[in-house]
């Protein structure tokens, strides 16, 4: 097998389906998530939470299956804390990432697993880390992820600048995902999203009736369409 | 649970029964095909979780499994609030039960209930019973007789016999 297929999921197993992204801000980053679970054509949970936290200062955005997802985070949670314990000090989003990766990695036949690495640490400040499908670990300054994600990468190439600050940040992670969560089937729900700062971990809740809107075609099909007299329209002839 | 109950001191939690099912079935990669619904009350209050037979968990203030579960997820989606009381939960359920007996050709029968609470918990066996079975109305026995037959032969399967000790032995040390 050349390519590693997404919709290679075991039969009716659980999907998170999901469009989810983080971004690296100057005194932190910013993890999203739309809270769609589906098995297979019915969402078998509409408020999901998708930002799992691993450390104090890290968190990470699952896609591909739930289960092999959650069983990933829990052995990072395991990993981080024994490192926590053992060295006396907090650990570093590299070693969170490098440790979800080699997980990933290792197991890639046996997993569908789509996870970024997001937090604070002392070393390097915000980062940002992207595992996709194969086990891959790149350190970017934004990413997304999931089914979702393919609508929006045109809409982030175009959107994202250098040097912003918290507010603009959450508008940004807030926008892409109302996008992607519109055009893709498989995510929906509401937006949870996590600041994460030196100070401390703010979650923010934006619910499903008040997400960002863009245009949706109210203008096409109200009133400049003009619509002539039911009395004067015969029907099309047609043979028997 | 009980060894880890035992072990740790502490009365169990139902974080902890669930982790240990999800990580027993994620070792199993979904062959062993248990779909559950998870519920308790403990240290930390009254919870309900999902179990999915691939290990993967969530948790809600109201669930449903199996092939009812849409059926009964309806009547959830449409009844629940927040905060019910014991009444209400219990109604709401039965409800929610009802709809997959009727609606779901895999659901069938009565409808068992279970209330936990931090004292106690109450298994409500056939809760309610929508399908009592009912008096034929026309019987298909045979009457005696009816089929003719060559031969009969009565056989005794007692076997009844006399045993008789050859001779007095020494007890058995059995000490």
């Amino acid at each position: 097998m050349q390519t590693v297929d997404i919709q290679q999921l075991k039969s009716g197993e659980v999907n998170l389906g999901t469009s989810i992204m983080a971004v690296q801000f100057k005194d932190g980053v910013i993890v999203g998530a739309d809270s769609r679970t589906t098995t297979g054509s019915y969402i078998a949970n509409r408020v999901t939470d998708k930002l799992t936290h691993v450390h104090d200062r890290i968190y990470c955005c699952r896609s591909g299956s739930a289960a092999d997802t959650q069983a990933i985070a829990d052995i990072v949670h395991y990993y981080l804390q024994m490192h926590t314990q053992q060295s006396g000090a907090p650990p570093s989003v590299n070693f969170a990432a490098n440790t979800f990766q080699k997980l990933c990695y290792e197991n890639k036949d046996a997993l569908s697993a789509g996870i970024i690495v997001a937090g604070w640490d002392k070393d390097v400040g915000p980062s940002v880390y992207n595992i996709p499908l194969g086990g891959g670990l790149f350190r970017q300054p934004w990413a997304i992820g999931g089914s979702g994600s393919t609508y929006v990468y045109g809409y982030c190439d175009a959107t994202y600048k250098d040097g912003w600050g918290k507010e603009e940040t959450i508008e940004f992670v807030k926008n892409t995902l109302a996008l992607a969560m519109s055009r893709d089937g498989s995510s929906g729900g509401v937006i949870r999203m996590c600041v994460i700062t030196e100070e401390g971990v703010e979650r923010l809740f934006v619910p499903g009736d008040k997400l960002p809107k863009f245009w949706e075609g109210a203008e096409v099909l109200g009133a400049s369409v003009k619509r002539s007299d039911s009395t004067d329209q015969t029907p099309m002839a047609v043979e028997a | 649970m009980e060894m880890h109950a035992l072990s740790t001191g502490r009365k169990p939690r139902v974080v902890t029964a669930m982790t240990m099912l999800k990580q027993m079935l994620f070792q199993y990669q979904g062959h062993i095909g248990a779909a559950l619904v998870l519920g308790g009350v403990d240290a930390t209050g009254p919870q309900l979780f999902t179990i999915h037979p691939h290990g993967s968990t969530d948790k809600l203030p109201y669930v449903t499994m199996g092939s009812g579960s849409l059926a009964a997820m309806a009547v959830f989606e449409s009844g629940w609030q927040p905060n019910m009381t014991r009444e209400q939960a219990l109604e709401l359920v039965t409800a929610a039960i009802s709809a997959g007996i009727f609606n779901d050709l895999g659901s069938g029968s009565n409808v068992d209930a279970c209330v936990i609470t931090a004292t106690q918990t109450e298994m409500l066996r056939n809760f309610v019973k929508p399908n009592e079975r009912v008096q034929k109305e026309r019987s298909y026995g045979f009457r005696r007789g009816t089929t003719a037959y060559k031969k009969e032969e009565i056989r005794s399967l007692i076997i009844s016999e006399d045993v008789r000790p050859v001779r007095e032995g020494e007890e058995m040390d059995t000490t």
